[in-house]
């Protein structure tokens, strides 16, 4: 039984007396620490619709998928490989991998077909699950996105960054429809309406604001005219509901 | 399972960095993070403590018990032997005899030491003296060492396993992770341990 670095376990038969080493076979595998600081954190968390699987991300350039039922991981997707299936070089200075590629949120779209990945760096990166192919890949900001949501009609996904704005797309076409957002302080959670008409987000300065989508302004009186409204997530650690 | 005893205080100030037991199981010693890697050893059946002291400023990674009274603790700059006797313990400080002093792991075999070098070289020690380079396998920090069935597993940051002969520490076999664990996020080895 070996265990290694890279946070698996792994079985190795062995037959001591003629010294034959058998093929090992990886018992479990997990999110690691490859960064050479006191911590490499894991951030996002997000459950397939079907709830049979989910997926996390973390500081250690991964996108993992789980099974549900069995706990085991099914697929390790490295960030550090990009749409043309090249590998993207280290920081010169730290001799590590950029934070553009430390993944800090995920969600996966309604109708199961895509998987966004929002980084520490600022980074949107969006896979198509049927082929595990990148569609989309670009820098929003130099800012942590710390949350990312796909609208429940699947039709939007909107980002939420630490330089204080949203950002929104049209995910036909991977287009972006807008930036905005009032916030005062970096947007930590984004939560829609079943009806995908509105979104609420938090932010660092302990706000709660309303935004109306697509149109993406400001409902001063969202608290409000969205009191009675339904929530498909409840991500925000502010609101009526806590 | 049951919570036998919960070890608290006795200087242990911050989180446990590591732990070991008696070759009986009688005594478990604990090495805390705080500046100063504070010991404790403890009497397993009545959670007692039974000694305790400052470890090194330097950090202590493992430890390993050699007999009941006996154990050493190995980190970057730092060999310590321990001797407890009548509620005391008294350390004596490693002699590297000149070889390399950061030390990554330690396992006992039979009176002797085994730590793991960061140059790769695995040292057998004769109380708190190196008296021996039994090997020279690895290339890199040796992070795991177990000592089970008569064999010496050694493994490293450069991704292999070496099993030993325990008495003449000639080479047996050799695993190579990095080209055999398929998939693997890094194969450097952390913990080896060996079914009969």
């Amino acid at each position: 039984m070996v265990g290694t670095f890279g946070h698996e376990v792994w079985e190795v038969p062995c037959k001591l007396k003629e010294n034959i080493v058998g093929k090992p076979n990886c018992l479990i595998k997990g999110h690691y620490a490859p960064l050479n600081k006191w911590n490499n954190e894991c951030w996002g968390l997000a459950t397939f619709p079907s709830k049979d699987k989910y997926a996390t991300c973390s500081w250690d350039q991964t996108l993992r998928i789980w099974d549900t039922a069995t706990r085991k991981m099914d697929k390790c997707i490295d960030l550090k490989i990009d749409a043309k299936g090249q590998k993207i070089a280290v920081d010169p200075k730290t001799k590590e991998a950029g934070k553009d590629v430390w993944a800090s949120s995920v969600d996966i779209s309604p109708n199961g077909a895509f998987v966004a990945v929002g980084t520490f760096g600022g980074n949107l990166r969006v896979w198509s699950m049927k082929d595990w192919k990148i569609v989309y890949e670009k820098p929003l900001c130099k800012k942590h996105i710390e949350d990312l949501k796909f609208s429940p009609d699947g039709q939007y996904l909107v980002c939420g960054a630490h330089d204080q704005k949203l950002y929104l797309y049209d995910t036909s076409n991977w287009k972006k429809i807008k930036t905005f957002g009032r916030s005062s302080a970096s947007v930590i959670h984004i939560d829609w309406t079943r009806d995908s008409q509105c979104i609420r987000t938090n932010d660092a300065s302990y706000e709660i604001l309303y935004y109306a989508i697509p149109g993406c302004n400001q409902d001063t009186s969202g608290a409000s005219n969205l009191r009675d409204a339904e929530w498909a997530t409840q991500s925000c650690i502010l609101g009526w509901a806590v | 399972m049951t919570k036998l005893h919960e070890l608290k205080g006795n200087g242990i100030v911050k989180s446990v960095r590591n732990l070991s037991f008696s070759p009986s199981g009688a005594l478990l010693a604990i090495v805390d993070n705080s500046d100063d890697h504070n010991l404790a050893v403890y009497n397993v059946e009545t959670g007692t403590c039974v000694a305790k002291a400052k470890g090194d400023r330097s950090a202590i990674q493992e430890l390993a018990f050699k007999s009941e009274t006996q154990f050493a603790t190995v980190g970057a700059k730092h060999f310590k032997e321990w001797t407890i006797a009548s509620g005391n313990i008294k350390g004596k400080m490693g002699n590297f005899n000149k070889k390399s002093n950061m030390i990554g792991s330690i396992v006992a075999n039979e009176q002797s030491y085994l730590t793991g070098a960061a140059t790769g070289e695995l040292f057998v020690w004769n109380g708190s003296t190196l008296s021996k380079v039994a090997a020279k396998n690895h290339s890199k920090l040796i992070d795991a060492i177990t000592v089970q069935d008569g064999l010496v597993f050694t493994g490293g940051r450069d991704s292999k396993i070496f099993a030993l002969d325990a008495k003449t520490y000639a080479t047996k076999f050799s695993i190579d992770c990095a080209a055999t664990f398929t998939g693997s996020s890094s194969a450097q080895i952390r913990g080896i341990s060996y079914s009969p």
